[in-house]
């Protein structure tokens, strides 16, 4: 005995009733059950199909799905940080690098200007500017990420798991908030900054550190598509 | 083609209870590899069936522990995976990547030393020089 269209739709719901949001992950689940419950039914026909999937749930364990999907989390985030990785490599190459080379050069430039003992504050400011900047964007995309959801509820479209993680920046912007404070526990608060050489090395993190925002707030959200695609036959299938 | 995973099996299950031992836990992710390196490509509820069956019920593997091993192997490049529509359903299947098949070599070689020390361990030949 097989499982109708209506079964796999109520272990669709069955499976985000127990906390599985994304549509990747609970279709490896739904078929997981649905192979379980066919075998259960080989044996004993008459079982109902609650009791069965009851007894499929149980086999993995008191926590139910949710090691399940810390496990594709973890993995997902990582191949969310090979993305970030190969975008922010290929700033130096050529002839991008010229671009970075530039804006380094122009950061180091405005250092300069900056007299001595105003520096260290300049350079926190200017990294204060910088996280503000990534929140609103991130705040914008929880935004956008919450009428997806909505809009996503009514016209009964999917979401996956590597879509969320895009559209949440993988919580890379909150890195910037150590960032911030940096340049005050390395230096020491009022202290004066006078070595060419560290305005150097700071303004190559801080040019850095924009290219990585740029990436996680511009580029992977523009490209996110892309990305699904290539990551998920089945959205390839649903977005044709 | 599945003797030598049998053969792990086996072994493991002399000197482990079954279930949740940790010293099973740690094998899983050969177990896996091991498999899928004799199929072309295999599914999640397909593996758990596969040992079950290799070792006459001896040994299951828990979906709770399963899943997030495939999902670990898939993110460390070991796994490619393949979607398929097979009744009402998409089935997700596994199969081995090239660095994957390598890397069953490998780990197979490193499982078989740890067995063949804990053996001389566990069961020493006394002599008498």
């Amino acid at each position: 005995m097989k499982l109708t269209k209506r079964h796999i739709d109520h272990l669709y719901h069955f499976t985000s009733k127990h906390y599985v949001e994304h549509f990747d992950v609970q279709t490896e689940l739904v078929d997981h059950l649905a192979n379980g419950i066919e075998l259960q039914w080989q044996g004993n026909p008459n079982l109902s199909f609650e009791n069965a999937l009851q007894v499929e749930f149980k086999k993995f364990g008191v926590c139910g799905f949710a090691d399940v999907v810390a496990e594709k989390t973890k993995a997902m985030n990582k191949r969310y940080y090979k993305l970030i990785w190969i975008f922010f490599k290929s700033y130096f190459s050529w002839p991008k690098v010229i671009v970075l080379i530039l804006f380094t050069a122009l950061v180091f430039s405005g250092l300069n200007i900056i007299s001595a003992p105003y520096r260290i504050d300049a350079i926190v400011i200017c990294y204060m500017i910088l996280v503000l900047t990534g929140f609103v964007f991130l705040i914008k995309s929880m935004r956008r990420r919450k009428t997806m959801i909505a809009n996503n509820k009514v016209v009964k479209k999917p979401i996956f798991l590597l879509e969320d993680i895009i559209s949440k920046t993988g919580n890379v912007g909150f890195i910037g908030i150590s960032l911030v404070q940096l340049p005050n526990l390395i230096f020491g608060h009022g202290s004066t900054l006078t070595s060419s050489s560290i305005i150097l090395v700071i303004s190559i993190i801080t040019v850095l550190f924009i290219v990585l925002l740029y990436i996680v707030h511009i580029v992977l959200p523009g490209r996110a598509h892309e990305f699904l695609s290539n990551e998920y036959e089945e959205y390839r299938l649903l977005n044709v | 083609m599945h003797k030598k995973i049998m053969y792990i099996l086996a072994l493991r299950n002399q000197s482990i209870a079954m279930g949740n031992s940790k010293l099973y836990k740690g094998s899983l992710n050969t177990i896996i590899l091991k498999l899928l390196e004799g199929t072309d490509k295999m599914y999640g509820y397909e593996i758990t069936q596969k040992v079950k069956e290799l070792t006459k019920g001896e040994l299951t593997i828990t979906e709770g522990a399963l899943y997030p091993a495939l999902h670990k192997l898939e993110a460390e490049g070991l796994l490619d995976v393949e979607m398929a529509k097979v009744d009402n359903r998409v089935r997700k299947y596994y199969k081995l990547t090239e660095s994957g098949e390598k890397e069953t070599v490998n780990r197979l070689s490193e499982l078989e030393e740890y067995i063949r020390n804990m053996e001389t361990l566990l069961n020493p030949k006394w002599s008498i020089e």
